[in-house]
């Protein structure tokens, strides 16, 4: 599931800032960036054009962005590169990067020179330092000595804590004064957004006055009465299990009377909207839980009223009126998602046991809840589930192929409900395998497939089925990881 | 380059954008800097050069990077424990039904705005909200019914159209920005340029 909503895309859209997992998330999702650019033309037209960039006048980059992170930190070391990063960045951003700070200058001098001169300097500096406090421990009573330590040590805490505390409360007294200003400040603009509002608010009801005139076509009634049936459905962050479901604020008379949602087939249907007796929530929530890849469907039964009715020729038993939408869904682990037609045509496997990164021995049970696809496909398939273990660490050879563990259940085979299936796998052909000096794998990956043939060897090497493709890793239909549990003497 | 090899590049990218653009305008501003000057960039990604974008990206970046320094002076940041209004569900002003009433309003003025542009224009804006402001594609579907229209014709034409656009908008800015999500109002000024007649009559440039 995607971590971003459709209000996180309004926002950028709009300049505003959002977290940078979720701008992450939007480039990984070509639709959202095609839906972006939709929306970043609403925000050209509502601001004036900015400094815009100089499409005609681009730089040559002979610099690598890496390059240019490496050196405005001062950690670029090669100082033919230096020299190009350096040319480029006078050219395009005259005095940029600003000279390091003077510590951090410091610390660089020092590095230089400790690798120049590096240990010997260090060994004179600290042979001397030494030969000097012996010498002036030599000439004082070594009370004396133990007393003028314990007073530097006893000034130099009591300095420290003193700057410590002022330091604080100097703090803590600019951040009351910020925090002031700033709350006087937004209650200004509080203020000054609430009265333009109204004065906006005055004018367009005079233009709905206007509006109200014109004539109602049976075609525009439509229209209006399809838009308005609109729905969003989203999801929240964090909250994997919940949906909500916002409605378009025309949702009301003169097209519909009321709205009732079943949020699962076993409810109730639940009356969420009726005309001027319950109001519309903005929002409508649900907690759903996680769940393994199971379907639900939400119903949405929209009540219409008698001249919706009418004019859509639809009417249902005796006097009741209503037009019922289906949204179908997914509960997974990671959350819930829209149902898509695929998803009805693929085998639901979850696996049981082992959890992931659980321990496991050699020898291990695993078990497996298979369910058959609610659409068939025409005519007999060859698609088969099948069970892959790979090595994560360890020796490189069986990083690089898949285990094929000895269990095969044809999909067509499969029983109409879920159906349990214990799988004993044995890690001890991959642990035998592995030559004397190579590191054994410890951490093994588990994947349940459904490929279109049965992989008739024991092994298959990565470079022919690559899971890790997005293309053909969309074969797989469960996977977790497990850690091999270390040998006890006594087994 | 399509915007989806656009965002490929940023993804690839992106931390290094991010230790750059820090330095430059500091790191509570870097991470805006970058978004920025992809949401800059994605309108003109037509006109980058697929084989070398890093000059173009650089651009872009540098533009964010000196406007978020520039704006640092006059924008106020102060940190919140809760969640700002604009996370939360959007709440309408003034209850539902003044709600169900302004957005039709919103409609209203639209249609009014959209009306007061020359048929020209309209027809500019509507290629360019069609074709998601491609305008190779917008020149391909204006030479149909204008063979001699050359890219400066069309682009006078939508560029004075959002001008126009922009002017009859101005006052009502705060308004669309709470009642209607950009989505919707792209949709529906879509529908509205789309419901005028199609055929120029003339008077635009």
């Amino acid at each position: 599931m995607n971590e971003f909503t459709p209000n996180d895309l309004e926002r950028l859209a709009r300049g505003d800032s959002i977290a940078p997992e979720t701008f992450r998330a939007i480039l990984a999702s070509p639709e959202a960036v095609d839906q972006l650019t939709k929306l970043v033309q609403v925000r050209e037209l509502f601001e004036e054009p900015k400094d815009d960039i100089d499409l005609t006048n681009v730089p040559a980059m002979d610099v690598s962005f890496e390059e240019l992170a490496l050196y405005v930190e001062g950690r670029l070391k090669n100082p033919a590169r230096q020299a190009a990063v350096a040319q480029f960045c006078q050219e395009q951003l005259p005095g940029f990067p600003p000279p390091l700070p003077r510590y951090r200058r410091r610390v660089a001098a020092v590095r230089e020179a400790v690798g120049f001169f590096g240990r010997a300097a260090v060994d004179f500096i600290l042979s001397g330092a030494v030969k000097a406090g012996r010498w002036v421990a030599r000439r004082l009573p070594k009370r004396a000595v133990g007393f003028a330590c314990g007073m530097v040590a006893g000034v130099g805490l009591t300095l420290w804590a003193f700057i410590g505390a002022e330091s604080r409360a100097r703090d803590a007294e600019a951040e009351k004064a910020k925090a002031l200003v700033a709350a006087r400040h937004s209650e200004a603009e509080k203020v000054a957004a609430e009265t333009k509002l109204d004065g906006a608010r005055t004018e367009l009801q005079n233009l709905i006055v206007a509006e109200s005139t014109a004539p109602i076509t049976p075609e525009s009634f439509l229209e209006r009465s399809r838009r308005v049936r609109g729905y969003r459905v989203q999801t929240y962050e964090g909250q994997p299990g919940r949906l909500g479901l916002s409605f378009s604020p025309l949702l009301g008379p003169p097209y519909f009377m009321g709205l009732q949602i079943r949020w699962t087939e076993e409810s109730e249907f639940e009356t969420v909207y009726y005309a001027e007796r319950k109001a519309l929530e903005p929002v409508y929530t649900h907690d759903y839980g996680t769940g393994d890849d199971d379907k639900q469907t939400i119903t949405l039964r929209f009540h219409t009223t008698e001249e919706s009715a009418r004019q859509l020729g639809n009417k249902q038993s005796g006097n009741v009126y209503f037009i019922d939408e289906k949204i179908p869904i997914i509960l997974s682990r990671k959350g819930i998602r829209i149902a898509s037609g695929h998803d009805a045509e693929q085998t639901f496997a979850s696996i049981v046991q082992p959890k992931d990164e659980q321990e496991v021995r050699e020898h291990f049970l695993l078990e497996l809840t298979l369910r058959r696809p609610d659409q068939r496909r025409p005519g007999k398939s060859n698609r088969v589930v099948q069970v892959l273990v790979r090595a994560l660490d360890g020796y490189q050879k069986w990083q690089e192929q898949y285990f094929v563990v000895p269990f095969r259940q044809r999909v067509d085979d499969l029983p109409d409900g879920p159906q349990h299936y214990p799988v004993w796998v044995s890690l001890r052909g991959i642990l035998e395998s592995v030559p004397a000096g190579e590191k054994p794998p410890t951490r093994f990956q588990v994947l349940v497939t459904e490929l279109p043939f049965d992989l008739q060897a024991w092994t298959v090497a990565k470079s022919l089925l690559n899971l890790d493709d997005p293309d053909i890793g969309a074969a797989v239909r469960a996977r977790c990881r497990v850690l091999l549990k270390p040998d006890k003497a006594d087994e | 380059m399509t915007p989806a090899e656009l965002a490929d590049f940023y993804n690839r990218k992106k931390a290094d954008m991010r230790r750059f653009a820090a330095r430059y305008c500091g790191d509570n501003a870097a991470d805006d800097a970058v978004q920025e000057s992809f949401v800059r960039l994605l309108p003109h990604c037509d006109k980058i050069d697929g084989a070398a974008p890093a000059g173009y990206v650089f651009a872009a970046l540098k533009t964010a990077s000196i406007d978020a320094v520039r704006q640092r002076g006059r924008r106020r940041e102060t940190l919140m424990d809760e969640v700002p209004e604009d996370e939360k569900p959007r709440r309408l002003p003034g209850g539902l039904l003044r709600g169900h009433l302004l957005v039709q309003a919103c409609r209203v003025i639209l249609q009014q705005a959209v009306a007061r542009l020359s048929a020209n224009q309209r027809g500019a804006l509507k290629l360019w909200l069609a074709t998601e402001g491609h305008m190779g594609q917008a020149l391909t579907i204006l030479r149909e019914t204008e063979p001699d229209a050359t890219p400066a014709v069309y682009a006078g034409r939508l560029h004075q159209a959002k001008e126009r656009l922009r002017e009859e908008l101005r006052d009502y800015r705060e308004l669309f920005d709470q009642l209607l999500p950009a989505t919707t109002f792209r949709k529906l000024l879509n529908e509205i340029v789309c419901e005028f007649p199609g055929q120029p009559e003339g008077g635009g440039s």
